[in-house]
């Protein structure tokens, strides 16, 4: 069994995928990867991953959709849940509510575009 | 990890299909081909300036750089079309630099994971159904080539005996659109 964290990395812009996917390996991460948030259920579910790197906009379940669901979950509650968003405002550390009225509980939140070395303490920060 | 080189789509090793996590459609796209042309450089600047000037996107670029020749296609998405041709009808000496080619589509592969084995399929897939393939570009992650945009469906019936993909993958065509407000 590997002792290295795994981050999953759930967007529906592979390049995006590919350029995190990358940084994290070379900071030493174990990653995996999703398209869509019902592609990224099915990776849970096959390895459960210490944290998520979750994009909101995505076809079939997004991002606030399948936080919800996980969030709602005795049994995944616990992943740590980074958001990347295309809305940069002020909010709680905690607690997500962004232009158009939803709300979630995700633990943290990155806005893209994205700064990878920012992103990278962020991981760090939520998995010390 | 099955070892693809030189079996580019050889049926007798179907077995070891490449493995993709998954294939992209584009909506439907209008290609811009800089033609040959003493200044390259400038008329791939002019073109871009013009499509900067009258706002309209470019979703795929196609740029290559040799020693003393820059290439380049811009793809704008179909409905652009209108725009594109009041942009080329007002400058003459930038319509005489270009090649329209439309209705095309882009279909992507991803990640490509620098394989020249997926390269090498794509090619032998399309030489031998007669497609024609009028772009290629790697990014990152994505190997993308553009093509008639009614054999998109086509093609990838035609690639799926070569290319494994996850069960639950994500939908080839796109699913959201973001448009400027």
């Amino acid at each position: 069994m590997s002792e290295k964290q795994l981050v999953l990395v759930v967007d529906d812009d592979p390049d995006l995928v590919e350029s995190v996917s990358m940084k994290l390996e070379s900071e030493n991460f174990r990653v995996n990867k999703a398209y869509d948030g019902v592609e990224a259920w099915d990776k849970i579910k096959e390895e459960r991953p210490d944290l998520i790197i979750l994009d909101v906009m995505m076809p079939r379940k997004n991002g606030y959709e399948l936080c919800d669901e996980l969030k709602n979950s005795e049994e995944y509650k616990n992943i740590v849940i980074v958001l990347l968003t295309a809305v940069a405002d002020a909010v709680t550390s905690t607690s997500f509510t962004h232009m158009d009225g939803k709300t979630t509980l995700a633990d943290d939140f990155i806005p893209k575009p994205i700064e990878l070395d920012r992103l990278m303490e962020m991981v760090k920060e939520n998995l010390a | 990890m099955p070892h693809h080189e030189n079996t580019f789509c050889d049926k007798s090793r179907m077995a070891d299909k490449i493995r993709v996590d998954g294939i992209k459609l584009s909506l439907e796209l209008i290609q811009i081909n800089i033609l040959a042309h003493q200044d390259n450089q400038r008329s791939n600047k002019d073109v871009l300036r013009s499509l900067a000037e009258n706002r309209i996107n470019c979703p795929l670029i196609f740029y290559s750089a040799g020693a003393h020749r820059i290439q380049g296609a811009y793809c704008v998405l179909a409905e652009e079309a209108d725009r594109l041709n009041r942009v080329l009808d007002v400058d003459p000496d930038l319509k005489k630099i270009v090649e329209i080619l439309s209705p095309v589509g882009a279909l992507s592969l991803f990640p490509h994971k620098f394989s020249l084995t997926l390269l090498g399929c794509l090619m032998n897939v399309f030489g031998k159904a007669g497609l024609p393939i009028y772009g290629m570009a790697a990014s990152l992650s994505a190997l993308t080539l553009t093509t008639d945009y009614e054999v998109l469906d086509h093609a990838i019936e035609l690639l799926r005996p070569h290319i494994s993909l996850p069960a639950n993958h994500s939908p080839f065509r796109p699913q959201l659109r973001i448009k400027a407000i």
